[in-house]
């Protein structure tokens, strides 16, 4: 098992997220709107899309060693996760008790590594950019720069950005909400958790990181609504309220904040189990995805490159 | 003090805990986590990576600061009351109910608690 720093507490840690409420009005107005959205959606007549939302992915690639420079092999290993994932053809969701089978849901999004660059020409959708970086920060954003060491994001309106790089602070990942400041829209992926092979390390290597991430970077909130004393909410009313994050592998059903008999349903992906222990999206956090992708993340799916 | 039952959690004792081994910083080793019990090692401990971590410090009477995964996965901090009585670690945030651990053990890298019903 690989050994890391626990997180280290830095005086005034203010969380991006909030950081961001405070700094950027349009990333306040935005999320708003898109609880709105959803509201209006939940109220209107389910409809099936004709054909799934297909988002151009660009893999920034940071290493400080030739180790850490990631193979071809190992980048389409987690997008073929992602196609599976979200598109609920995961073999394990047949492990989703019996209850929930009925909400398991197909978000039909798809991801393609990007064939074109940003200015059109021929692209494997894969960046590699060695910096003197060992491990990058969680709260800096320091990745996403070239001029301090990392890679400036493609244009975030058309692509799907993946940063993958040693991380410091020991987490696997994290995301950015829609509405956010463009330069530093996209998912960070520590480079041990991403896809299922080459680095990547159990219980972190059947890449339901990046499924997680990319699902808050189409809004959905962990199921447990981010508080630990059930005040929480994930906005998302067929996912049972839970006290606290779960992990490793639970075993069902496990009970919090009065939600028995099922209790929590820690097979989510947004929730923080082992990556082999979560296999399922509900519908409620499709239409709220969906609703993501008709709004402030239309231009992904509809652009050209 | 080491208990297996959970049931046994809610019980009244009157074991004294020593505080200034409790005061410190502690970090969620929620991979030890066994049989209702929560294990926090010092902070600093080589833990191995994970979705997020949990923090609380003691190190200040009554105040307690810490991080919690945030919303996007990155670590946000929190500030909270605490009280020892006995061995029963009550801990409130404005505006929300009091939540209350029993220490099932205390030494200088073990801090592990179990959750009372409120």
């Amino acid at each position: 098992m690989a050994v890391r720093n626990t997180p280290q507490r830095r005086c005034g840690t203010m969380a991006v997220h909030f950081s961001l409420l405070e700094l950027y009005p349009g990333y306040r107005k935005c999320l708003t709107q898109l609880e709105h959205a959803c509201v209006e959606r939940r109220r209107s007549a389910p409809f099936a899309r004709a054909k799934p939302y297909r988002i151009n992915v660009v893999v920034h690639v940071l290493y400080n060693n030739e180790k850490e420079n990631i193979s071809d092999a190992q980048i389409k290993s987690q997008i073929a996760v992602l196609n599976r994932d979200f598109r609920a053809t995961n073999s394990d969701r047949s492990k989703t008790p019996a209850v929930w089978r009925g909400l398991v849901s197909d978000s039909q999004v798809e991801f393609v590594l990007a064939t074109k660059d940003p200015d059109g020409k021929k692209s494997t959708g894969i960046t590699r950019t060695r910096s003197s970086t060992t491990s990058f920060a969680i709260d800096d954003n320091v990745i996403k720069k070239t001029k301090s060491g990392g890679k400036d994001a493609w244009p975030t309106d058309r692509y799907l950005n993946i940063w993958v790089c040693a991380l410091s602070g020991g987490i696997l990942g994290y995301a950015q909400f829609p509405g956010g400041p463009s330069w530093s829209d996209g998912v960070v992926i520590l480079n041990t958790a991403f896809g299922t092979s080459g680095l990547a390390k159990a219980p972190f290597n059947k890449g339901r990181t990046a499924t997680h991430e990319v699902g808050h970077y189409l809004n959905l909130r962990h199921i447990w609504g981010d508080t630990e004393d059930c005040s929480g909410t994930d906005f998302v009313v067929d996912t049972p309220n839970a006290e606290g994050p779960n992990y490793g592998s639970p075993t069902f059903p496990k009970v919090s904040c009065s939600n028995g008999p099922n209790g929590d349903m820690f097979m989510n992906y947004m929730d923080y189990v082992d990556d082999a222990a979560m296999f399922m999206f509900t519908k409620e956090q499709t239409q709220r995805m969906q609703v993501t992708l008709d709004g402030p993340r239309k231009t992904l799916w509809n652009a050209t490159t | 003090m080491e208990r297996d039952d959970l049931s046994e959690a809610n019980e009244a004792v009157t074991t004294t805990i020593d505080t200034t081994l409790l005061a410190r910083a502690w970090v969620h080793a929620h991979e030890e986590d066994h049989d209702g019990m929560q294990v926090f090692r010092p902070l600093g401990t080589q833990l191995p990576p994970s979705r997020g971590r949990r923090v609380i410090d003691l190190s200040t009477p009554e105040v307690m600061t810490g991080l919690a995964p945030g919303a996007d996965d990155r670590p946000e901090s929190f500030h909270r009351a605490w009280t020892i009585e006995n061995d029963v670690l009550r801990i409130r945030a404005v505006a929300a109910s009091e939540q209350r651990f029993r220490i099932s053990r205390l030494a200088s890298d073990e801090l592990a608690l179990i959750r009372l019903s409120s």
